[in-house]
């Protein structure tokens, strides 16, 4: 048991090194002039993001299968985030190969990644009976990757956001190197926050719909003010401003990657209060 | 075998005095011709553009006086002083023309039309039977050297015209040109110019909106667009993804309420305007509005200045290259100076070897078929060892002679040394020795 964990932990190791290096290979070809060795160094970057997502996979399937009382809870929950805002990327790489947005979304990747390979020490005894009861409730496992599927759509657009205010803001100063040149365009990048969101918002609602009714189920109320929660429901609702105002007022561009960064805010802040959370802090003690 | 270059452009003359000069299509093929007659010359080409006139040759012995073929080819009794013309040789022809071929003594650095019209001039050269192994080798060099420039330089990469600067705003802001809508307000020259260029680039439709309509539609037809009168701006305003203005109105026709009305329609995608006007046709704080971006004559003047320095620095590292370049053609160019001498050298061993061993051969009656491939085997071996050394001493010295009189001194010492034909004797024989060599 103790090899499989030393183990799970190993391929976590490897999967960030890969994060890492994918943004560093990322990195040195964004400063490449030769078009021929920077599509090779960025394939490169590709396949070591990919690569890393499959270590991170297989060392969630070995800590999940080995699930002991003393399983770090927190660090598969960490693990599964990163494994899925990798898979999110590289299929928003695949559709647009928007590479700069690498750069962007990379890092955040590696830190998630990180944070996954740093478990905090596992209090005796591992998770509460229930919390470990709970894990194996497939609800609650559907509610946690709906989720976490929202926040990775959520990842991409604000990434994606970021890298409009850049172009935007280079192209509304008129400045003379302006960084759109090397940037996708205004549009194109509007497109794949758009995209990002629009699929992470039914998952998202659904996620949260799921953990809602098992509050209830489990608790018979819905702790509205627990931090998690309100955070939570905060950022969907801003998520949902978000997108109804791009239908109704047509709010696109600026407007919405600021938008987009008060929600990313607010998820964050939702997943650091997990542990000050009523509802969901047991996964961690 | 030496390269002469005779030229004049726009760094040593003005217009008036390269425009009679000028070599175009209809006079270039009796101009080869020509060229072809005149004395020392074995090759030759002709390069003619709006900006320069350049004629390079390869030939021996005296050269030719270009400027007095130049003065004929062009039918121009009289040409400028000679202080407007440069004359190059050798590796200062072959440095030029690899600048020439990079776009680095282009009037617009980093243009990229220059490299075609050297092409054709050169395939021109070539239909004429005017090119070979020297020219061939300094021009498949120069295209080396341009290749290098152009992707290894940021030179040719920021737009240098309005016209350009348009297009790469656009692709900033829309990524492709595909689907989307121009709309040119006025005729001006420069607007239509613009709109024509964004047509190129690939964007869909052109609407164009003048106030004498009958303009409106020659400019409209012209590119392949619509034309209407300028009353129905209100309506057809929203249908714009980028808006060039160009008209003479003294009055804003855009204003902030008209261009925020448009972007609502619109749904918020973004509008460009291009607005090159004076006085000015779109109200500058149309610019302050989310999604639309507003560039007047001032700030596409001075992204172009920009980018021009921008080229003159890339113009730098560019001329590093050619550096390199010219002195990895001289290097190659050296070592093909030695090749006919020692291929001379080794055919005249062959030929005595072979003549001695035909004589003895007679004498030394039957043999079987071994016993005469072991004399020959031996034989020729003999002379192969010891010619090892004098052929890689040879080829060594002249490579690295210092100069063309001490490469010249050096061959006919050689030469003599071994009782070779004579030194540089016979250029076509020479070179065809020379392709045998590389072949």
């Amino acid at each position: 048991m103790e090899s499989i964990l030393a183990f799970s932990l190993l391929w976590a190791r490897v999967a960030l090194g890969l994060y890492l290096a994918g943004w560093a290979a990322a990195l040195a070809a964004s400063l490449l002039k030769d078009a021929g060795q920077q599509n090779a160094i960025f394939g490169l970057a590709r396949a070591a993001v990919a690569a890393g997502f499959l270590f991170q996979f297989v060392s969630l399937v070995e800590s999940v299968s080995s699930f002991t009382p003393q399983a770090d809870v927190y660090r598969i929950l960490t693990g599964l985030l990163a494994l899925i805002i990798a898979a999110f990327f590289l299929m928003v790489y695949r559709a647009w190969s928007p590479r700069p947005l690498s750069l962007v979304v990379l890092p955040l990747i590696c830190l998630v990644a990180g944070a996954a390979t740093l478990a905090p020490a596992t209090a005796a005894g591992g998770p509460s009976p229930m919390a470990r009861s709970l894990l194996h409730n497939g609800w609650i496992f559907l509610h946690i990757v709906l989720i976490f599927i929202g926040y990775a759509g959520l990842v991409v657009a604000v990434g994606s956001g970021l890298l409009y205010l850049i172009a935007e803001r280079g192209l509304k100063s008129k400045r003379l190197r302006a960084p759109g040149r090397v940037l996708p365009s205004l549009e194109k990048l509007d497109l794949i926050s758009y995209r990002s969101l629009l699929v992470g918002f039914p998952l998202l609602s659904a996620g949260l719909v799921i953990g809602i009714y098992w509050a209830d189920a489990l608790f018979g109320r819905v702790a509205l003010g627990d931090p998690t929660v309100l955070l939570a429901l905060l950022a969907w609702s801003i998520y949902l401003v978000l997108l109804f105002a791009r239908w109704s007022a047509g709010w696109r561009g600026r407007r919405s990657a600021y938008l987009t960064l008060v929600c990313f805010g607010l998820a964050v802040a939702g997943w650091l209060a997990n542990g000050m959370s009523q509802v969901h802090s047991m996964f961690l003690k | 075998m030496s390269l002469l270059l005779l030229g004049i452009s726009h760094h040593t003359a003005g217009l008036e005095l390269r425009e009679p000069l000028a070599l175009p299509e209809v006079k270039l093929a009796p101009a080869l011709r020509l060229l072809a007659e005149q004395p020392g010359v074995t090759e030759g080409m002709i390069l003619s553009t709006c900006n320069r006139v350049e004629v390079l040759i390869a030939g021996a012995g005296e050269a030719p006086d270009l400027f007095r073929f130049l003065a004929v080819a062009s039918g121009q009794p009289s040409l400028p002083p000679a202080s407007h013309f440069y004359q190059l040789r050798d590796s200062e022809a072959v440095r030029h023309l690899f600048r020439v071929a990079s776009s680095l003594d282009s009037l617009v650095v980093g243009e990229p039309q220059i490299l075609g019209q050297l092409k054709q001039a050169y395939a021109a050269a070539q239909a004429a039977g005017l090119v070979g192994g020297e020219l061939e080798a300094a021009l498949s060099r120069a295209f080396r050297a341009a290749k290098r420039v152009r992707t290894e330089t940021a030179i040719a990469e920021q737009p240098v015209s309005v016209s350009q600067t348009a297009v790469d705003l656009a692709r900033q802001i829309f990524g492709s040109l595909e689907n989307k809508t121009v709309l040119l307000l006025g005729a001006g020259t420069m607007g239509a110019a613009a709109a024509r260029y964004l047509m190129q680039q690939g964007a869909q439709r052109l609407l164009v909106l003048n106030r004498t309509l009958s303009h409106a539609q020659v400019l409209a037809e012209k590119h392949g667009g619509t034309a209407h009168p300028l009353e129905q701006l209100g309506e057809l305003g929203e249908q714009a993804d980028v808006v060039i203005a160009c008209t003479g109105a003294p009055q804003p026709l855009v204003s902030r309420a008209d261009a925020a009305r448009f972007l609502g329609k619109r749904r918020g995608r973004p509008m460009l305007f291009l607005d090159l006007a004076v006085p000015r046709d779109v109200e500058p704080s149309v610019h302050q509005l989310d999604n639309a971006f507003v560039y007047n004559v001032d700030d596409l003047d001075q992204v172009v200045s920009a980018n021009l320095e921008g080229r003159r620095q890339e113009a730098a590292r560019g001329e590093e290259i050619i550096a390199a370049e010219v002195a990895a053609y001289e290097q190659r160019r050296e070592g093909r100076a030695a090749i006919p001498t020692l291929v001379a050298l080794q055919a005249q061993a062959e030929a005595l070897r072979a003549a001695e061993w035909e004589r003895v051969r007679k004498r030394l009656g039957p043999l079987t078929r071994e016993q005469e491939q072991a004399i020959e085997g031996l034989t020729r071996s003999l002379m192969q060892k010891w010619l090892h050394s004098p052929l890689v001493e040879i080829r060594e010295a002249m490579q690295n002679p210092g100069t063309e009189a001490a490469r010249r001194l050096l061959t006919e010492m050689v030469h003599r040394l071994f009782d070779l034909p004579a030194a540089g004797g016979d250029e076509k024989e020479a070179d065809a020795l020379t392709r045998l060599a590389h072949e």
